[in-house]
């Protein structure tokens, strides 16, 4: 499958605050209540449309526990985009954001996006972080902001989609050296021949794991 | 349609006939027991409402019929798709369900087996069915109308699972048994009687090399897994009786629930420290996450055996502040409980598991950073082409194998598979029982305990500090300028060291914001550190730190114990002495056997080379040569006058007394050949199957993969099943990875190990003794 751009995602945050179910979600359009925790790094691919281009996401999914970071720290060099995620119904998880933020943005490339997501929307009765609070931490810290729900799907697609669109436009504003692979960003092996203004015709956004 | 209809045909139905029957093994040991007693009546017949009726109701129902009084197991009897019919656990409500819906028709046939593991444990507390408070009938009768609709959506999704996993079944299992008929372990699992070799009169384990060697080959019988897995797992102090190991075995119980009581108590109380909120925190989260596909595991998260597990890990993590919890303990400690049946056991089984482990989890990452290496050399050696593929894609550093490395591959095969392959695993390493008890905690946690919290817990208060802590200590760019001291492909941490590793590091990550990766991605960082690594392990060989593990030759020792006639020959083994009906009995019961043998230091391999020497000798295996084929190992001559010295220097130099086998498949088939002449001739002929130049480069059975080089190559045999179809697919990185993640619980595990013990058995050839005595 040939694609305009490649960006390399991670996913970061506390352990259960449902990263992997995001993954799932939006690679496979599912929700698995019963699923193994996440030893290391599990992998991921869809492709995505921006712009009428084809954008392959390749998304590295962490393990939450601390202790995996001496092993897993690596993966946040060569990131085009990370989605921290935090878990509404569990305030400890959001309280622990600015370490992951540090953390994030120490081992990353500078220009790297991150979306900040509130995960769980959908346990509204449980919830412990306010919305505002989410939002208010987000512009503190420049990040952008979403709740969603990896049950329901609310907001996953746009969540992943979003963060895409960001990068997009940063590459579109000459921030991004596309040309350097740190920074999470692969021009596709067709399209680095042609000219950079031909569109991809084919249309849709599609799903599926490995391309 | 037909599914839907049958579903519901099934929830209309009000009533289902048993039928059960005690089996016959059954009662020819309680009639040998106590011949007394009249063998209970042949059949039971009674209905149930499978709506109502849950494992725990059946449970008691059976306990009640039967009158018994231990623990049993229930098997019912289904029909496969030939309509052949056989027996099928049933354990669990999951179990129940799949049986009344299939097999229940005219009615459900069950068998009844006690097990005889609990008559041997007088003195024991045994909770049986009987004991547990009755499930309240009425209340379920009672269900209002919106419990039984979650009742039918959840059967309706289980029914489902189960077709479709059906509905893919016969082309795959076809394949399947293809596959594993051609990879069948060269021998059968180790059944009860063979198991009872091993044992003199008392009990004894008396020959623990034996019984790991034939537990290598070819597994074990998993109704005997709960005894001979304690023996593996290095849970007995050598020389126990079996009447010892019992006592241990309750005391080490004992000690278990003491543990875990002390914090129980103080939750109770309401005293809950830091350290133990985080801890409990982690592992309730992670265990409700751990095997639940798995019908011990399944159904609600209120499952009992889920809450052992907790159990379980909360009382190591509380007792081992070093290591604390770190995730992937889950994964490991799951087998146990499952094997056992038992919670104290799991416990002892899963700290003797962890005594060899712990390096795993520390926090500074340098026990799996070396095995990345290890993994890496070996991909490169036997291999080198996928490898220069894999490097080329930057997936050369081989993170993707991260999980198998951490959990010893446990997930990687269906939870039945991982345990022949763990059991395989365990039993390819040498004996290392414990010098008096195995110690059930590190420190023992309790109310006053002063003990430092573990790092982990006290670093969560500042995880940044942590961070900068570990990337001084291990990070990957620490790797990168200051290359880590390689010995013969063993990192070393060098205390020593650390003031101009960390000036070094300095000046890359003071400046942590313009800090711009060498490379363009950490791949390739990696990969120069691998490329270090090997250089350092090519060219410093001869520097190697002294070994912690000795490795017997096996031609060798197969030899010496021919001319010493090994100590293995002092003690007799009861072959044919147990053969009576009452002393099978008692061994039949033995529930709690030990690990023993004479000292640690004087055990030896009871080895000669096989046919198999004579199908290799002559021929070695090459680096530089192995170029293009991943199973067809490229061989050449070996330099007879290299090998003549190296010979002759082992020989005058080694002890008679060394000890250690890894455990392999030549030393296993050797009985039927004349060991002697056969050792001997290839020997002395000086064509011994080994090259020195491999030898070289790879690290020795001692070091591999910190002294586990079987699970080395079970991963490299698991990457290089892979390679043709990830080169034909020019898969890249995210790709491949993917791929491996896919696999997750697929492997085949006997091609896997078949492949993997040929291998292994290469390398072990590779004459690691005379290579020693050379560095030394």
């Amino acid at each position: 499958m040939s694609y305009a751009y490649l960006f390399k995602y991670i996913i970061i945050g506390d352990t259960g605050v449902g990263k992997s179910c995001l993954l799932l979600q939006f690679t496979d359009k599912r929700f698995q209540p019963v699923h193994d925790l996440t030893i290391g790094v599990e992998f991921g691919a869809r492709m995505i449309t921006i712009e009428k281009k084809q954008i392959k996401l390749q998304i590295w999914d962490t393990a939450g526990q601390e202790a995996f970071r001496s092993i897993t720290r690596s993966y946040y060099r060569g990131a085009a985009g990370a989605l921290l995620v935090y878990d509404i119904t569990r305030r400890d998880t959001f309280n622990h954001l600015t370490t992951w933020l540090e953390d994030a943005r120490q081992h990353s490339n500078s220009n790297m996006v991150i979306m900040l997501i509130g995960n769980k929307s959908d346990l509204e009765g449980r919830r412990e972080v306010k919305k505002e609070e989410g939002e208010a931490f987000a512009q503190e810290h420049g990040l952008v902001f979403m709740e969603t729900s990896a049950k329901t799907a609310d907001n996953v697609e746009d969540a992943f989609i979003n963060t895409a669109k960001e990068i997009y436009d940063k590459i579109q504003d000459g921030v991004f050296d596309i040309n350097n692979e740190a920074n999470g960003i692969k021009i596709g092996p067709q399209q680095a021949n042609t000219s950079p203004g031909g569109g991809n015709p084919s249309g849709n956004t599609q799903s599926g794991g490995c391309c | 349609m037909t599914t839907s209809a049958g579903i519901l045909a099934f929830h209309t139905r009000e009533a289902v006939k048993v039928k059960a029957r005690v089996s016959a093994a059954t009662l020819h040991r309680r009639s040998q027991l106590a011949p007394s007693d009249p063998p209970p009546a042949e059949w039971r017949r009674f209905s149930v409402d499978p709506q109502i009726t849950t494992f725990e109701v059946l449970q008691n129902l059976l306990a009640k019929a039967f009158d018994i009084k231990g623990d049993f197991t229930i098997h019912y009897l289904a029909k496969d798709d030939e309509g052949k019919e056989t027996y099928l656990g049933l354990l669990s409500d999951w179990d129940l369900d799949a049986a009344f819906l299939s097999s229940s028709m005219p009615c459900l046939n069950l068998l009844i087996d006690l097990k005889p593991f609990d008559e041997g444990l007088e003195g024991w507390d045994v909770i049986t069915p009987a004991d547990l408070v009755k499930p309240p009938l009425v209340s379920h009768v009672r269900n209002n109308a919106q419990q039984t609709g979650n009742f039918l959506m959840q059967q309706m999704e289980r029914t489902l699972k189960s077709f479709s996993k059906v509905l893919r079944g016969p082309e795959l299992s076809g394949y399947l048994n293809g596959v594993t008929e051609r990879y069948r372990a060269s021998k059968p699992p180790m059944s009860r009687r063979e198991w009872q070799n091993f044992l003199d009169c008392e009990g004894r384990l008396i020959q623990p090399q034996e019984l790991r060697r034939s537990v290598f080959r070819g597994g074990i019988e998993p109704s005997l897994r709960n005894i001979v897995w304690k023996h593996v797992l290095n849970v007995y102090p050598d020389d126990y009786t079996k009447d010892q190991r019992i006592q241990y075995l309750k005391r080490q119980s004992n000690e278990y629930y003491k543990l875990k009581a002390t914090w129980t108590d103080m939750q109770k109380q309401g005293i809950v420290t830091e350290e133990m909120q985080y801890i409990m925190n982690m592992v309730s989260k992670d265990v409700l996450r751990t095997d639940r596909t798995h019908r011990f595991y399944a159904g609600s998260d209120d499952n009992k055996n889920v809450a052992k597990l907790y159990y379980i890990l909360t009382t190591f993590a509380l007792n081992h502040p070093s290591v604390s919890y770190c995730q992937g303990m889950s994964d490991l400690a799951s087998p146990m409980l499952v094997t056992m049946n038992d919670e104290a056991q799991a416990y002892i089984c899963f700290v003797a598991l962890m005594q060899r482990l712990k390096p795993n989890f520390n926090i500074n990452g340098l026990a799996i950073t070396e095995k990345f290496a290890h993994l890496s050399l070996l991909l490169q050696h036997y291999d080198p082409e996928f490898f220069e593929y894999l490097k080329m894609n930057g997936a050369d550093d081989l993170l993707y194998c991260y999980r198998w490395l951490l959990l010893e591959l446990k997930r990687e095969f269906s939870f039945d598979d991982a345990l022949c392959m763990l059991e395989v695993l365990w039993s390819s390493l040498p004996p290392s029982p414990p010098e008096k008890e195995l110690p059930l905690y590190e420190i023992r946690f309790g109310k006053d305990s002063a003990h430092p919290q573990s790092p982990r817990v006290l670093t969560r208060e500042n995880p940044y500090t942590k961070v900068r802590r570990i990337r001084k200590q291990s990070s990957s760019s620490s790797l990168l300028c200051g290359t880590p001291k390689v010995h013969n492909g063993v990192i070393v941490n060098e205390p020593d060291n650390d003031e101009s590793r960390r000036s070094s590091l300095n000046e890359i990550t003071d400046d942590s914001q313009d800090y711009n990766p060498i490379s363009d991605s950490i791949a390739h960082e990696l990969r120069m550190d691998l490329e270090n690594l090997n250089k350092t392990v090519l060219g410093n060989t001869k520097d190697a730190t002294p070994q912690q593990f000795t490795f017997d030759n096996i031609i060798e020792e197969g030899n010496t114990l021919l001319e010493n006639d090994g100590p293995w020959k002092q003690r007799k083994t009861c072959q044919g002495f147990c053969g009576t009906p009452d002393e099978q009995c008692e061994l039949d019961f033995d529930s709690v056997e030990g690990e023993t043998t004479q000292n640690h230091g004087s055990r030896r391999n009871l080895s000669c080379q096989s046919s198999l020497d004579r199908r290799r000798s002559g021929s070695s295996t090459s680096a530089s040569t192995s170029a293009s084929s991943h199973s067809d190992l490229v061989q050449e001559k070996a330099d007879d006058s290299d090998y003549e010295d190296d010979h002759h220097a082992y020989r005058s130099k080694a002890p008679p007394t060394r000890s250690e086998g890894y455990c392999s498949e030549a030393t296993l088939s050797s009985k039927e050949v004349s060991c002697q002449e056969d050792s001997r001739s290839v020997l002395d002929s000086g064509v011994l199957d080994f090259s020195r130049k491999s030898r070289s480069l790879l690290p020795p059975p001692g070091q591999l993969g910190g002294s586990n080089p079987f699970m080395m190559f079970l991963c490299l045999t698991l990457l290089l099943q892979h390679r043709d179809v990830i080169i034909r697919k020019r898969m890249d990185y995210n790709e491949l990875a993917m791929h491996f993640d896919k696999m997750v619980r697929k492997h085949n595990v006997h091609k896997v190990l078949h492949e993997t013990r040929i291998r292994f058995e290469e390398y072990l050839r590779l004459g690691w003794e005379a290579s020693w005595e050379e560095l030394v």
